[in-house]
This record gives structure tokens, C-alpha cells and sequence, in this order.
């Protein structure tokens, strides 16, 4: 026998409800996934040198998810770290001590951030953003990762950084155990 | 990137139910009608109409509740 209309309103409204709480939660998911990759990509470009341009250690610890939320601003959050973290370090160490180079830098991020805000602003529609501006010195890390993720698509040796990254993990890793290493002597020399 | 797959499947799933939802929700209006058809209510203003309806909805809810 055919359901009766009234308890198929029912069975569907139920069923609406039971999936209004799975997206709710899948929503949730991938949030949490969203900021622990903007964590790790904020840490990638602490570790790719951004501190000699920003000091970050007086900045609250959810800073470094800000960082990481450029990456966003760009696309260019899916590629591997090391990836980013090699392309990223040798941007940095190109433009470091050249004040001409990163007033380039500037000036193209800004550029294209205001395109950006105005992409955001016509794919909300009237949706209005509550927090639009960067600090100033984002913009340079902005324009770093500008010019990072060009050297990925116009010089297509993802495998020279990947390979440059994968050291620079290294490195970090050993200079991590020297400290705890030290941190271990310092401790037992109090004890 | 699996995450927003499972998403975007969720909200295609309740874009489905939601149109079968109305749907059945349309068919359910028509019988209402013909009930009202039936019963010659049909010539009632809109806002008598209301009130009986929800004379009869607070009445169903009170014998439900006694029940």
C-alpha cells in the first residue's frame, strides 16, 4: 500500500532535520581542517624567514592562523609545504636586503588585494565583510607568496623546492633537538 | 578537499529531499482543497477560513494532549 501524503511529509521532514545536523557537523569538520592548515602554512612562512620582515612574537598565538589565511587569499593553500616552504625561502632570501624589490612587492599585493576584495564582494553580493583591511607589513609576506606561487607556475621546478624545502625541514628538525638537547642539560644542571 | 566532497553530497541530498518535500507538500494542498471542496467551504473568506483552521488545531491539540 502507497504511504499516505501526511506521513511521507513527515518521514521527509524528519529526514531534513536528520541532514540539516550531518552538514552542520561536516561544516564543523571542515572547518577545524581549514584551520589547522592555516596554522601549518603560518608556521611554514615563520619558517621560510617572514620574521625578518614582521616580528611575530608580540603578536597573540592564533596570529600565526592570519599568516596562513594569505595563503587563502591567493589559492595557493593545496600545494605540498615543502613546496611552499622551498619557493617561499628563496622568494625571502632574494628580496631580503633589497628595499627596492620589496616596495615592488608591495605595490603588487596591494593591487591585487583590492582586485581580490572586490572579487569577495561580488561573490557575497550584499554580504558585507566585517574585517576587509591588512595590517601593512602583511602586505610584503602577501607579496611574497605573490611571487612564490608564480615561480611554481611560470618556472615548473616544483621538484628544485620540494627538494629545497624537504632541507629546510631538515635543518629546522636538527636545530629543534639541539634545543631540547640543551633544554635537557639545563634542567638537570638545576636538579 | 574530501571534507567539502562529503559536504557538497549532503547539500545535494537535501536539495532532493527539500524538492520532494514540496512535492508531496503540493499534493497535500490539493487534497486539502477537496476536502474543503466537500465540506462547502470554499466561498469563506480567508480570514474566517483561518480561524476555523485554527479552531480545529487548537481543539486536535487539546485532545491530543487529554489522550
Amino acid at each position: 500500500m502507497a504511504e499516505k501524503p501526511t506521513n511521507k511529509i513527515k518521514t521527509l521532514k524528519k529526514k531534513l532535520t536528520q541532514i540539516d545536523a550531518r552538514i552542520s557537523d561536516a561544516k564543523n569538520l571542515a572547518r577545524h581542517k581549514e584551520s589547522k592548515r592555516k596554522r601549518s602554512l603560518g608556521r611554514i612562512l615563520i619558517m621560510a624567514g617572514a620574521t625578518n620582515f614582521y616580528n611575530v612574537d608580540d603578536k597573540p598565538f592564533n596570529f600565526i592562523m592570519s599568516l596562513g589565511g594569505l595563503f587563502y587569499i591567493l589559492d595557493f593553500q593545496d600545494f605540498k609545504l615543502s613546496v611552499i616552504l622551498g619557493s617561499c625561502h628563496s622568494v625571502i632570501s632574494e628580496i631580503k636586503n633589497h628595499q627596492e624589490l620589496q616596495s615592488e612587492l608591495v605595490k603588487k599585493s596591494k593591487s591585487y588585494y583590492q582586485d581580490y576584495l572586490i572579487r569577495k564582494a561580488v561573490s557575497q553580493k550584499s554580504r558585507t565583510n566585517k574585517n576587509t583591511e591588512l595590517e601593512q607589513p602583511l602586505f610584503l609576506l602577501l607579496g611574497v607568496l605573490l611571487k612564490a606561487k608564480s615561480l611554481l607556475i611560470d618556472d615548473g621546478s616544483i621538484d628544485k623546492y620540494n627538494q629545497l624545502g624537504d632541507n629546510i625541514f631538515i635543518q629546522h628538525k636538527i636545530k629543534q633537538q639541539q634545543k631540547y638537547q640543551e633544554y635537557l642539560k639545563q634542567k638537570n644542571k638545576e636538579i | 578537499m574530501a571534507t567539502s566532497n562529503k559536504l557538497q553530497q549532503l547539500l545535494d541530498q537535501k536539495a532532493k529531499i527539500e524538492e520532494q518535500l514540496q512535492i508531496e507538500t503540493d499534493k497535500r494542498f490539493i487534497q486539502v482543497g477537496k476536502i474543503a471542496r466537500q465540506a462547502n467551504i470554499l466561498h469563506w473568506d480567508n480570514k474566517t477560513l483561518a480561524n476555523a483552521f485554527k479552531f480545529l488545531a487548537d481543539q486536535g491539540s487539546e485532545e491530543f494532549k487529554s489522550k
